[in-house]
């Protein structure tokens, strides 16, 4: 023995340490709810000592701890936080509602359309900027603004003049791909969701048996390669992977949410607010044909205002 | 008592861990100063205090992680498996290079046993996967981190050291 040991007793054997071992690779399959319960009593535990370090290595324009946050204040984020989860119950309660009874909804006002478009390949890309804009040019009233060719990004079919405008969804394979960054008068490019650059107010849901509960919101962001981050979705949010995001942007437009894909990697870094989450899109291949969704007045609502104007 | 100090070392640990470090150095990858304790603990103890002292770490680890519960009781307690009087897995208790390599593959096995139950028992059932990138460098970082550490202890130790005296014939 060392003069670095201090003994304690009688020795352990390795088999009592074996014995341990053993115990705690069965750890992992305690209940979920034990564990949870266990790790709020130590994080209960241990909050006053992180709150006290992080009002003094945070300055207080940034983020104000709690304990500097005057009581009042704190009561209302409660309340409001209290709110805002029976809001989402309430909102979950009511799509289930709704999709059991199947209530006709009254005629909307706003209707979307998807029209299809091609995806252009290096050799259309090629004949519209080589045949076209250079060797007809304007004799045959092609102007360069009918084209929109720049860039590395896809290229589709339809522009402007049938009504693309950018900012609108563009859908593979009833995913979303995409959206319109440009829109020229013939062609318009197309901004993927993978894309550097591209962000979008999302929601996460949780697949269930019959429906798909709602979650919490945040916003997607492309990374330039594979995968999509999604940013801004508090830790005491519910997320783990298998979750799909779906855009928010249909609401009051479409039935039914748009998938932008799938949850999967979820991380938690010490002492930050928000999960670090990873989406993989649901539409990762190279479409040949897609649709871009276009919002526009419901005829048939006008057609029933303009009959109880005639009468 | 010794339990009790080692309840406020892990204490002081795990607030460190999760509320200090990420603020004071925030892209470094996390420096599991619980499970140094730990291993520091089973260094330095043999017997019933070291082992439980060892599963008490454990635990106090994985539930200051997201992972899994139970990868790091099984790494210190592999540790102590190989803990002879005045021997470790990798050498003489109070050579640092032992405590270091002890330190690295407890890390190791930390990360891989975590890796293995969210692999195995899927993902509803367990709160995120580590990435294994993320954990490698944990595991180096914490190896680096506990170098220091151990040199200090050791150094503590020895200066405390009592005057040998030889008895020549």
């Amino acid at each position: 023995m060392t003069m670095f040991e201090r003994t304690s007793g009688r020795n352990v054997s390795r088999g009592a340490w074996l014995a341990v071992a053993a115990v705690g690779l069965l750890l992992p399959l305690a209940p979920g709810r034990w564990v949870e319960c266990l790790r709020a009593a130590q994080n209960t535990l241990l909050a006053p000592s992180a709150a006290a370090l992080a009002s003094v290595f945070i300055r207080s324009d940034e983020s104000p701890s709690p304990a500097t946050v005057p009581a009042e204040v704190e009561h209302l984020r409660k309340a409001l936080a209290e709110a805002d989860t029976e809001r989402e119950r309430l909102r979950t309660a009511l799509i289930i509602a709704s999709a059991e009874h199947h209530e006709p909804a009254a005629q909307p006002l706003l209707v979307s359309e998807a029209l299809g478009a091609r995806v252009l390949g290096p050799a259309a890309r090629g004949y519209l900027s080589r045949r076209v804009l250079v060797a007809s040019g304007a004799s045959d009233g092609v102007l360069p603004g009918d084209f929109v060719l720049e860039g590395a990004r896809p290229l589709v079919d339809q522009g402007a003049a049938q009504g693309l405008a950018a900012g609108q969804l563009v859908m593979a394979a009833g995913r979303v791909w995409g959206r319109v960054a440009t829109a020229g008068s013939q062609t318009a490019t197309i901004e993927r969701v993978t894309d550097v650059g591209y962000r979008d107010h999302v929601q996460l849901a949780r697949p269930g048996a019959e429906h798909a509960l709602l979650t919490a919101q945040g916003v997607l962001e492309g990374t330039g390669q594979g995968d999509c981050r999604l940013k801004l979705v508090k830790t005491t949010e519910p997320v783990a992977p298998g979750d799909l995001v779906v855009s928010t942007g249909g609401e009051g437009l479409l039935t039914a949410p748009l998938i932008y894909g799938e949850v999967v990697r979820v991380e938690s870094r010490p002492g930050q607010p928000h999960w670090d989450i990873w989406i993989r899109p649901a539409a990762r291949d190279e479409p040949r044909e897609v649709f871009v969704l276009r919002v526009a007045l419901n005829p048939a609502r006008l057609a029933a205002t303009g009959r109880e104007e005639v009468r | 008592m010794s339990l009790a100090l080692l309840t406020i070392l892990l204490y002081l640990a795990v607030i460190a861990q999760t509320t200090l470090l990420p603020m004071l150095i925030p892209l470094l990858p996390q420096v599991e100063l619980v499970l140094i304790v730990g291993v520091g603990w089973t260094m330095r103890h043999t017997g019933w205090t070291a082992l439980i002292g060892a599963v008490f770490a454990g635990l106090v680890a994985d539930l200051a992680s997201a992972g899994p519960l139970g990868p790091s009781v099984v790494a210190l307690a592999l540790a102590g498996v190989g803990r002879g009087r005045g021997r470790t897995l990798f050498g003489a208790v109070d050579s640092i290079g032992a405590r270091s390599l002890t330190m690295f593959a407890v890390a190791s096995a930390t990360a891989l046993v975590s890796y293995a139950a969210v692999v195995c028992l899927g993902s509803e059932h367990l709160p995120p996967p580590l990435a294994l990138r993320e954990a490698l460098g944990s595991v180096l970082t914490t190896t680096l981190a506990s170098i220091p550490l151990h040199g200090w202890a050791l150094a503590r130790r020895g200066s405390r050291r009592p005057a040998q005296t030889y008895a020549w014939n």
